[in-house]
């Protein structure tokens, strides 16, 4: 085998794993694009900056429809508002997390819920129409 | 070994006299003549029954029942040799260290001894139940076998064990009487007598001692024993109607002089599906969801159970929760896992649901009463009619356990709870019993508040004694059966002393 040839068959070789990258590339664009395009997305409201903590927002709204339609009143944007300037500083996870500790939990249904989950559950509810 | 004897055969009249009178083979009749044999205490057991259910003897524990719906008199019990344990689950757990405390906000509470009492005589119990090794809340070796727990951190709620009666052929558990009918048979000091009716305790006319004991057969027949002590084993139920019976020198009946007798009487409510558990991974160890067998001598269940200080900071009764049968969540319930999963950052892809269920303690309440009535049996006896009462106190008391158990469940991201019951009518509607019949003739220091002395005597009656769960001043929410038989083995400890 003669070293031209060798160096040959490396070009091919180095030309299709090219090609091979730039296919996965492409094929990735398209993924992340059709996430996009196609994924759950959302009408801008004023309270994306909690509703984004929410990896679905569809199944949190019901959660708060539910606490609403058992009489709890919620107001979003007061609540909204204590949330932001709340001891969590507008942390989910942190006012979970806070909620659990201190034993403030919310019935929902019966489900035994940290108060500040329902509370952004109602604020998704709020924004998000039923379906 | 020496053959049973049947009290149809016994000529009318005839008195038998004998050191000790065993009324009643039930569970702690039977351990009683077991833990006294091979004394110089001549004994004599007197069993209603035979060696099998007999529809005729059965219907002797007929009566009447008012106050919330309860299981009929006379299908809770069984009346044969090895009396109740003939149909008992076989669950067994012994009494929480503050089931014997005083409590200031639990009125009528407190033991005349602490569980100290008892610890000598529960691994006696624990064999005559046959349920293995006494291990209950230091499960490491099944855990470590068999999987972890399902973790709930710190808090108030703890995952505790019951034990189990030994298995036989897939059906729980020992049945008193036929399994130990030939180690009876065997103990030279013992008489058995079956189809033996008690029908009074015969006071002495200055009603300090007991003379003798009625005793009765359904084919008519009337003899006496004479002993010179005696224990009634008959049941939580029917311990208080032979003592209510009995009335023909003190006229409210035996031990009755404060009218406490047949006052008291508990059961543990087992109300059905009270909550939904979440466990976040989907894995459960098998000792969950039903008796399993841990090895060939253990079979263990696993329970969500309040911790005395728990109890004590919440004024909370004891409760034993058992998860029970897989189920699906609605809509809103998948929504719930969801959305709390995701805010806890677990997965909970493969989470699993199951239902609930719970033995509840009840508050002591001298309302919850039996009483005779104007109705006899073919013996002649007065029935009883049970006027039963639940309190809304004691399922408050589940529901604050309930929510300290969800709240623990999120804080060790193991999983949620759902609470499935909040009103009264709600958990009347899934409501059943566990037939664990207790507290009618409770056990007190002061004759004024107990019907028995912390020596299991009937109080100002010297020679007659109380075995069983009627005993117990309040009810906790372990099973009866082996505490009841712990209680008699240290009766039995007392009356070797007194006797010999």
């Amino acid at each position: 085998m003669s070293p031209s040839r060798t160096i040959g068959v490396g070009r091919r070789r180095f030309l299709a794993s090219a090609l091979g990258l730039l296919g996965i590339a492409v094929a990735g664009g398209a993924v992340y694009e059709g996430t996009r395009l196609f994924g759950r997305r959302y009408p801008r409201t004023k309270f994306d900056d909690l509703l984004d903590q929410l990896p679905d927002r569809e199944s949190a709204a019901k959660i708060g429809r539910a606490a609403m339609a058992e009489g709890g009143s919620f107001d979003a944007e007061a609540l909204a508002g204590a949330f932001r300037h709340g001891p969590s500083r507008g942390s989910l996870s942190r006012a979970v997390n806070a909620d659990i500790a201190a034993g403030r939990l919310t019935t929902v249904q019966g489900w035994l819920l940290p108060a500040s989950l329902v509370e952004v559950s109602a604020i998704a509810a709020s924004v998000q129409p039923a379906v | 070994m020496r053959a049973f004897m049947d009290a149809r055969s016994v000529p009318a009249g005839t008195t038998i006299e004998t050191d000790l009178a065993i009324i009643g083979g039930g569970p702690s009749g039977i351990a009683l003549a077991l833990a006294l044999a091979n004394t110089p205490i001549r004994m004599m057991m007197l069993e209603s029954g035979g060696y099998d259910y007999d529809a005729n003897t059965q219907s002797l524990y007929a009566g009447t029942e008012t106050g919330v719906p309860y299981i009929k008199l006379d299908a809770g019990r069984l009346r044969y040799l090895g009396g109740s344990s003939n149909h008992w689950g076989g669950y067994c757990r012994p009494l929480d260290t503050i089931d014997f405390e005083q409590r200031d906000w639990l009125p009528y509470s407190g033991w005349p001894f602490g569980r100290e009492a008892l610890e000598p005589y529960y691994a006696r119990a624990q064999s005559l139940v046959e349920a293995g090794p006494f291990i209950y809340d230091d499960p490491a070796k099944w855990t470590a076998a068999l999987g972890a727990p399902i973790p709930v951190g710190e808090g108030g709620a703890y995952n505790t064990f019951f034990q189990f009666s030994k298995q036989r052929d897939s059906i729980l558990p020992t049945h008193f009487g036929e399994r130990y009918s030939d180690d009876l048979k065997r103990v030279p000091n013992l008489n058995v007598m079956l189809r033996a009716n008690v029908t009074s305790l015969r006071l002495a006319p200055n009603a300090a001692s007991l003379h003798h004991l009625d005793i009765a057969t359904l084919t008519g027949k009337h003899f006496t024993v004479k002993p010179r002590m005696a224990v009634v084993a008959l049941g939580g139920i029917e311990n208080a109607r032979l003592l209510l019976a009995s009335n023909d020198v003190i006229a409210a009946g035996v031990g009755n002089q404060n009218d406490l007798v047949g006052r008291f009487f508990a059961d543990h409510p087992i109300p059905g599906e009270t909550a939904t558990i979440v466990v976040f991974s989907g894995n459960i160890a098998p000792y969950y969801q039903r008796p399993y067998n841990a090895s060939p001598t253990e079979i263990i269940r696993a329970a969500f159970a309040p911790t005395d200080k728990f109890k004590r900071e919440k004024h909370v009764l004891g409760s034993l929760a058992t998860i029970e049968n897989e189920i699906q969540l609605d809509a809103v319930g998948q929504a719930a896992v969801a959305t709390t999963a995701a805010a806890l950052g677990v997965d909970a892809s493969n989470m699993r649901a199951y239902t609930v269920g719970c033995g509840l303690e009840v508050t002591p309440d001298p309302d919850r009463r039996l009483k005779l009535s104007s109705v006899r049996d073919a013996l002649g006896m007065p029935r009883l009619t049970l006027d039963m009462r639940l309190s809304d106190s004691d399922f408050a008391h589940y529901h604050t356990t309930l929510l300290e158990l969800g709240r623990q469940l999120l804080a060790a991201k193991s999983g949620m709870l759902r609470i499935n019951r909040t009103s009264r009518e709600e958990w009347m509607s899934v409501m059943d019993w566990g037939n664990h019949h207790m507290g009618s003739t409770r056990m007190h220091v002061d004759p004024r508040k107990g019907v028995v002395d912390a020596n299991s005597q009937v109080h100002g009656i010297g020679n007659l004694y109380i075995a069983g769960s009627s005993i117990f001043p309040t009810y906790s929410a372990s099973n009866p059966t082996m505490n009841s038989i712990a209680l008699t083995l240290r009766l039995a400890d007392h009356l070797r002393k007194v006797m010999t």
